[in-house]
């Protein structure tokens, strides 16, 4: 077989499949890079370099683990990666309220409305949204990708520890020091 | 089990991410502390207000975006690629070689360049087949163009081709991806029409 023809089909059945997996991830992906960055701009360039890392490297990915997984692990990646050459994404201190401005207090936080008292606003408004992506923003990036992936792709911890390439331990831990913190941001209904 | 223990436990308690014994514990633990129990159920509701989050949507053009992006990179890739082969040559041109390296070399090309010319007289029948096309949308050349109805304007190169008698005149759509048909503007083209004279 010609050798030129022979590495076109191959390139081109590559290309096919990955723009398959395109069409049908990008919707989860861009979610939770939305969830990460806290924003559209930044959400749109880290799925797009995700992707675009993720076709660089597409000979190393192995068919047994999902590939929404093997997304994530990139996407992880290039999140900390951005976040550490560049503090483009935007994110918040956890020692900066909140709400500057709003009041004078020194430790402000989020008020969630409490839905069973509001039946008629249960279902999530943007504003609740807002609010939960905001202390989403204050947590350090490692506790915000395990949290994120726990409690909005629902992953499992061994998937999640596949994906950020940590122990069971380590998710365990991360994911127990993200939400104390986020509560401490959050004040729920009683 | 002590208060500290458990609070340290509860987020994968909460998940059904703890080993049987551990998890019967805490269970036990939660019937007889009202402190924990309040710590738990915080929890609980935290982690169902963000499973509850609405679903963010990109754009609509964005994964043709990024497959215009993976065909372009491609496309770089390629064009890279051919000039350090070139750069190589040249470098290989500019060294001071001794005659028997040069006769070495001069003989080497000859026998490639015969073998490629051997190969093309002794090709098969042209058909469809020995067409290999690059595909549209990271094509740049001299070959001609088309105008697929909806789509933007396209130029396609022949990558290979052995019969000269072909030439192009339109190509089908991939029937089967979605992806392509729902972007009217990145119809990705599969089958070569041609004619012969």
């Amino acid at each position: 077989m010609d050798f030129a023809r022979l590495i076109t089909g191959v390139l081109k059945n590559d290309r096919k499949e990955f723009d398959s997996l395109v069409h049908r991830c990008h919707r989860q992906a861009y979610n939770i890079a939305f969830r990460l960055t806290g924003n559209h701009a930044d959400a749109e360039d880290l799925t797009q370099e995700s992707f675009l890392r993720a076709y660089r490297f597409f000979d190393r990915y192995n068919r047994d683990m999902p590939f929404e997984n093997w997304l994530y692990r990139i996407m992880s990646r290039v999140f900390i990666d951005e976040l550490r050459k560049r503090p483009r994404f935007k994110t918040q201190s956890l020692d900066q309220p909140l709400n500057p401005g709003v009041s004078g207090d020194t430790e402000i936080l989020l008020e969630i409305a409490d839905f069973d008292a509001n039946p008629e606003h249960q279902m999530m408004s943007d504003a609740l949204d807002e609010h939960l992506q905001t202390a989403l923003n204050t947590l350090p990036e490692e506790f915000r990708i395990a949290v994120i992936l726990a409690d909005v792709e629902g992953l499992s911890y061994e998937e999640i520890a596949e994906t950020m390439n940590c122990s069971l331990g380590t998710v365990r831990s991360r994911l127990h020091r993200g939400r104390k913190l986020l509560r401490s941001k959050v004040r729920l209904p009683k | 089990m002590n208060c500290r223990k458990v609070t340290h436990l509860l987020s994968a308690y909460m998940d059904g991410e703890l080993p049987g014994v551990e998890h019967r514990l805490i269970h036990l633990h939660l019937t007889v502390c009202p402190d924990c129990l309040a710590d738990y159920e915080d929890l609980l509701q935290m982690k169902r207000l963000l499973g509850r989050m609405r679903v963010q949507s990109a754009r609509k053009d964005m994964p043709l975006q990024i497959v215009r992006q993976i065909h372009a990179e491609d496309a770089r890739a390629k064009a890279e690629s051919s000039r350090e082969r070139i750069n190589l040559f040249l470098q290989l041109l500019r060294a001071r070689l001794s005659p028997t390296q040069t006769l070495s070399i001069g003989l080497g090309f000859a026998v490639v360049v015969a073998l490629y010319l051997g190969q093309l007289s002794y090709a098969p029948h042209p058909s469809n087949d020995m067409i290999v096309w690059e595909p549209p949308l990271a094509a740049v050349s001299d070959a001609g163009s088309i105008n697929y109805p909806d789509a933007e304007r396209f130029v396609a190169r022949p990558l290979h081709t052995t019969n000269r008698n072909i030439t192009p005149v339109g190509w089908y759509t991939e029937s089967d991806s979605s992806l392509f048909q729902q972007h009217s503007s990145g119809v990705q083209f599969e089958k070569l029409v041609y004619q012969t004279h």
